[in-house]
């Protein structure tokens, strides 16, 4: 349909696509490609940012955010309107939002941005009275902060950080945590980006003793379940007879598919730094 | 001019009876399910399912996959959940259908591949078997039982003794000569030869001189192992009475019929499952409408029909 150019390397891609929208929930995503021939070879997951809706056409669709980073990417930059592409989706479980919500912090780093626009969406249409909501941003430089005007129409209340200083705290995210959860002690932290961030992310919610769920990014293959490609290792919620945390042995743990299983898992059962860099 | 009649593309695998040359590569379609919401399983010639070992393995650590040039490498490592809750959980589902399934599997010894093959033997619902001789992942994945033709012959012998199922043999390119191994499992009383497996590779990410793969090397598929899957086809076939199922790289059905051409009665789809979980479908399509095209009655007609001057 459209693919609009937000930034430097900043793209919103339009798609019309009457199937995959309605069933859309926050958090999941679709394996896309957008190129003829075997050079990429494989489809590449994208979170879906938001579903659009145009009634006077009876037109529905999702739009994909997304930053040129590599072959892939460069390829969907120069797609037209009218142009077809390949699509699966809606995939893998979204972010759940427990009944009676009234506070949250959504926070992203880069493009982990993607997916937490139609969750406040939908946090705000689903929860009675009104949640209060944050959104914690970072990102290297002020053009690498995307939709945070989307996010101030909507009364969240916003704190940006980048590395260069350009705006907001100067420094990544997460250092912003340990001051401002004491001081609104949200009900559930909700997090995208970096594995790094989420990483440290996890670690505050878990000392503040605060729920709080991931959306992981994985290299995939297939998207659906079946290659095995994306695991991550996860603690097992039920150890083996026979294996009993005993302070020595590991952490009892199997993998679970980002695809299928996440790509949104509670924080607490991700054990983190298996293998991604 | 089209034939009237639909062409006729049932073939009889080592006593197996397929609607269809077109089954699924072991290890890229699951156990089935997986693909259930995107494609009708009972259109398949077979579903052939990621391989079992006698108890379940975790697999291997990530990253476990990387694309590479019209290809990808992957190690997973036989992550699978062992062939006791494959039989309890799994096959009740897949035989409902009306699809031939397969099971490829494996064993770390002589003894456990036996015991595999004997206890799927017993479950209801499993038309055939593949031995997995050639896992490039797993320290002990067959692979050394696949690239000595010793090995190959006494372990496939062994396993007949302990199955009455039909057995595939899938057998590892990472070999000089493909006949050599190929003869070796036909003399054992292998009913039919899958090849090719993966073939072994590796990537470097040279920012962090790391592997892009936590087990340093992976299996190559996708459309950059075609070549040698095809001709390694070729030569087997010459070298083997035995029927071949081809596989390696096939995207398409005009992949699918040049495997057919060069001898292979059966083909197997992988990597393409991945681009598109319909492939499969699609390939079947393309063959038929070949056949259509060339008023080929029975696919039959086509397999070793090779033109060498």
């Amino acid at each position: 349909m459209d693919n609009i150019q937000l930034g430097p390397n900043y793209f919103c891609l339009r798609l019309l696509c009457p199937e995959i929208a309605p069933a859309y929930q926050p958090g999941q995503f679709v394996m896309l490609r957008a190129w003829a021939g075997y050079d990429p070879l494989l489809p590449r997951p994208f979170a879906i940012h938001q579903t659009w809706q145009r009634q006077d056409q009876e037109q529905q669709g999702i739009d994909i955010l997304y930053q040129v980073v590599g072959r892939g990417t460069r390829l969907m930059a120069g797609l037209k309107p009218g142009d077809q592409i390949y699509l699966v989706g809606p995939l893998g479980k979204g972010f759940i939002i427990p009944e009676g919500l009234q506070s949250a912090f959504l926070v992203g780093g880069g493009m982990g941005i993607a997916p937490l626009l139609a969750l406040a969406h939908k946090i705000i249409r689903d929860s009675r009275p009104s949640p209060k909501l944050s959104l914690l941003l970072g990102g290297k430089g002020k053009e690498d902060l995307l939709r945070v005007k989307e996010f101030i129409e909507l009364k969240v209340s916003v704190h940006l950080a980048t590395e260069d200083g350009s705006v907001g705290h100067k420094g990544l995210v997460t250092e912003m945590l340990p001051t401002i959860i004491p001081r609104q002690r949200p009900q559930v932290i909700y997090a995208s980006g970096p594995e790094a961030m989420l990483k440290k992310i996890a670690h505050e919610a878990s000392y503040y003793e605060i729920p709080c769920q991931v959306s992981l990014e994985r290299l995939m293959a297939c998207g659906i379940g079946a290659c095995l490609s994306c695991v991550t290792k996860t603690r097992l919620a039920q150890p083996p007879e026979g294996l009993s945390p005993d302070g020595v042995s590991p952490t009892p743990f199997q993998y679970q598919r980002v695809c299928l299983d996440g790509p949104v898992f509670e924080a607490q059962e991700v054990i983190w730094n298996n293998g991604a860099e | 001019m089209e034939l009237n009649r639909e062409p006729d593309l049932s073939i009889n695998l080592a006593g197996i009876n397929l609607k269809n040359p077109v089954m699924t590569a072991s290890g890229t379609f699951g156990y089935g399910e997986e693909y259930e919401p995107y494609l009708d399983l009972n259109r398949l010639g077979a579903i052939v399912v990621k391989g079992l070992s006698l108890n379940p393995s975790p697999g291997n650590p990530p990253p476990r996959m990387v694309e590479t040039p019209a290809g990808m490498l992957n190690a997973i490592g036989l992550q699978n959940i062992g062939v006791e809750a494959f039989i309890q959980e799994k096959i009740p589902r897949l035989k409902q259908f009306q699809t031939p399934i397969i099971v490829n599997f494996l064993g770390s010894s002589v003894r456990e591949y036996c015991d595999v093959a004997e206890r799927l033997s017993v479950a209801e619902g499993v038309a055939g078997l593949e031995v997995n001789l050639s896992c490039p992942n797993i320290k002990k994945g067959g692979l050394a039982f696949g690239v000595d033709p010793e090995a190959t012959y006494s372990l496939i012998k062994e396993i007949k003794r302990a199955t009455s199922l039909p057995l595939l043999v899938k057998l590892s390119p990472n070999i000089t000569d493909i006949t050599v191994p190929a003869r070796a499992a036909e003399d054992g009383g292998a009913d039919a030869l899958t090849l090719i497996n993966t073939v072994l590779g590796m990537a470097i990410d040279i920012e962090t001189r790391r592997p892009r793969l936590a087990n340093v090397t992976g299996g190559l598929s996708g459309p950059a192992i075609k070549p040698i899957a095809l001709r390694m086809v070729y030569q087997a076939a010459q070298a083997v009475k035995i029927p071949i199922i081809g596989v390696g790289g096939i995207m398409t059905g005009e992949d699918a019929l040049e495997f057919i051409i060069a001898g292979a009665s059966a083909v197997q789809i992988g990597t393409a499952n991945f681009l598109d979980p319909t492939a499969t479908i699609r390939i079947i399509e393309e063959i038929e409408a070949y056949c259509r095209q060339h008023k080929i009655a029975s696919i039959k007609e086509i397999i070793a029909t090779l033109k060498v001057q």
